[in-house]
């Protein structure tokens, strides 16, 4: 009882310092916007991860058989969904940004989404001899399609909120937004012509992915090593230990990065190329967060295990929903939720399984997530997101880890709860008192 | 303590919402089975908290998923600004889809803002 006891302060620290954070962070008006803009985007993504799918299909028959010809033969129609959904993402990226920002500072979508789709290609896209140069159109545009899409949609606001457009009296409202819009898509426009000459003069002749990428490529990779994986899962673990969602609260920053590294990593497996990173969106949602975020499907198979009646019965309610990797039915219903005697392993132990998952990625002994896939159960999820059979092994490996790293604090719980004898609440006789038939 | 409204809709405010839609379900079920509710016109829906205040005005109290808790005072100042009661939902019963205790807390809730 000693070890709990000493954890509250902990938990008091957290509840005083570490909750408003997380608020803070989820107002933050930028942070917001990027996050449900790129979580709009994995709709894209996940649709265009078929084609990756079906060409590893392909690949698994042998060399030389008609089958793999067939496919080798259709080459480039299989590929075409992957080229106009993550060879074009920046474009995606502007559309859904500028729609939640738009959305978010009360101005008119439609127009907030063309200027910042104009701006994006201004900026990503590169004149070349008369030819429009459409590569950096992919992941490689996805930051400035970013910044860009949310300083358009400020742009416009401005005007629009200041009254510094055209207004005719009488017009119908469509028409009116039309003219309303001309001023401040014209001043974007401008000075996105200018700003992208400035930047081709100074750099020669780099357009400004090419300069980002250049100059910050160490902060881009940065996020996929070791180090900051053991972080973020940190973090987001002691999120959800006071019971908030981390992984809403922390994606806002990260799933840029990780949406730039399965671009770039569907593309390596397209061209047949080894795969760069560790850290895309499902390594994280199923890999990391294996059957939920802190490998919780281990605390359910110990719970369906459990001496107490009342954990088994959580077990059994929590064990579907850890297929699917979802894991609020046993954070909050066994809880581990404030609950000190899970701390250590759930805050300390998630993240250092999830540095050890990277090594094997890392090692190539299991093909890191080249796709994007959602709602699928485990393990099968794990296996379409790297289209290795490896990762079936690897899923299996992470669960029985976990298993071994709860069991101690779990078994210390257990022991606590089945010596609490059971009394009945307030609440319970407040609902009692109801006298309803349920 | 006995029921004296006529009609209870509570709106269910959460993340992106794949847990509380199951939570929804449930308690609808509860509703439908229940003879003791017959006479009350109950609704209950779900939305993301961003939209709270787009629909507040249609609902009578105002139930918060526990994983958004950081976000209660946020919220509870919309509802105050509409007068309706608001509480975050039990995480025990959340976690469990115990769609009956959320039903009669939202119950309880409603007869403690009508002062009883």
């Amino acid at each position: 009882m000693s070890q709990p006891t000493k954890l509250n302060g902990i938990i008091q620290f957290l509840e005083r310092y570490f909750a408003p954070i997380a608020a803070k962070v989820e107002k933050q008006r930028y942070i917001s916007s990027i996050k449900n803009g790129m979580i709009g985007l994995m709709a894209v993504l996940m649709i265009g991860s078929f084609s990756l799918i079906i060409m590893a299909i392909g690949n698994m028959f042998p060399e030389g058989s008609s089958i793999r010809i067939f496919f080798d033969q259709n080459h480039d129609l299989i590929n075409l969904p992957f080229q106009f959904t993550f060879g074009l993402l920046s474009i995606y990226a502007a559309i859904s940004i500028a729609y939640n920002h738009a959305r978010q500072l009360k101005i008119p979508f439609l127009h907030s989404i063309i200027g910042a789709t104009i701006a994006t290609l201004i900026f990503n896209v590169k004149i070349v001899k008369g030819a429009l140069d459409t590569s950096f159109l992919d992941s490689k545009g996805l930051f400035i399609a970013i910044i860009v899409s949310l300083l358009t949609v400020e742009l416009m606001a401005f005007f629009i909120k200041r009254k510094i457009t055209i207004r005719f009296k009488g017009l119908p409202d469509g028409i009116a937004q039309t003219f309303e819009a001309l001023i401040p898509l014209f001043t974007v426009l401008l000075a996105s012509v200018l700003i992208n000459g400035l930047v081709l003069g100074l750099t020669g002749g780099k357009n400004l992915p090419e300069a980002f990428t250049h100059f910050l490529a160490p902060t881009f990779d940065s996020i996929d090593t070791p180090y900051a994986i053991w972080l973020i899962s940190f973090l987001e673990m002691l999120f959800w230990f006071i019971g908030l969602n981390g992984y809403a609260i922390l994606v806002g920053f990260v799933l840029p990065f990780m949406t730039k590294y399965l671009g770039e990593n569907a593309a390596a497996f397209a061209a047949r190329q080894p795969i760069p990173h560790v850290f895309a969106p499902n390594f994280w949602d199923y890999f990391l967060g294996c059957t939920g975020s802190g490998v919780t499907g281990a605390i359910v198979i110990l719970a369906l295990f459990s001496k107490s009646k009342e954990l088994r019965t959580i077990g059994k309610a929590s064990s579907v929903p850890a297929i699917f990797t979802i894991s609020e039915p046993v954070v909050f219903g066994l809880p581990i939720v404030y609950n000190p005697y899970l701390f250590i392993p759930f805050v300390f132990g998630t993240p250092t399984l999830g540095v050890l998952t990277y090594y094997v990625f890392k090692f190539g002994w299991v093909r890191a997530p080249i796709a994007n896939v959602g709602g699928i159960p485990v393990p099968i999820a794990q296996y379409l997101s790297t289209m290795d059979w490896r990762a079936i092994i690897l899923t299996i490996a992470i669960i029985a880890a976990g298993v071994l790293m709860y069991y101690p604090f779990f078994k210390m719980y257990e022991r606590s709860l089945l010596a609490k004898a059971k009394e009945k609440d307030q609440r319970q006789r407040d609902f009692d008192q109801l006298d309803l038939d349920f | 303590m006995k029921i004296t409204f006529q009609r209870l809709h509570i709106l269910l405010v959460c993340n992106l919402g794949a847990s509380t839609g199951v939570m929804v379900t449930k308690m609808k079920e509860i509703v439908k089975q229940s003879e003791k509710l017959k006479p009350i016109d109950i609704e209950i829906k779900a939305y993301p908290a961003g939209e709270l205040e787009e629909h507040i005005q249609n609902f009578d109290v105002i139930l918060v998923g526990p994983q958004i808790k950081h976000q209660f005072a946020q919220l509870s100042e919309i509802a105050k600004r509409y007068n309706k009661p608001i509480e975050v939902i039990d995480t025990q019963d959340y976690g469990m889809v115990n769609g009956g205790n959320i039903l009669k807390s939202a119950i309880l809730l409603k007869l403690h803002a009508e002062g009883q």
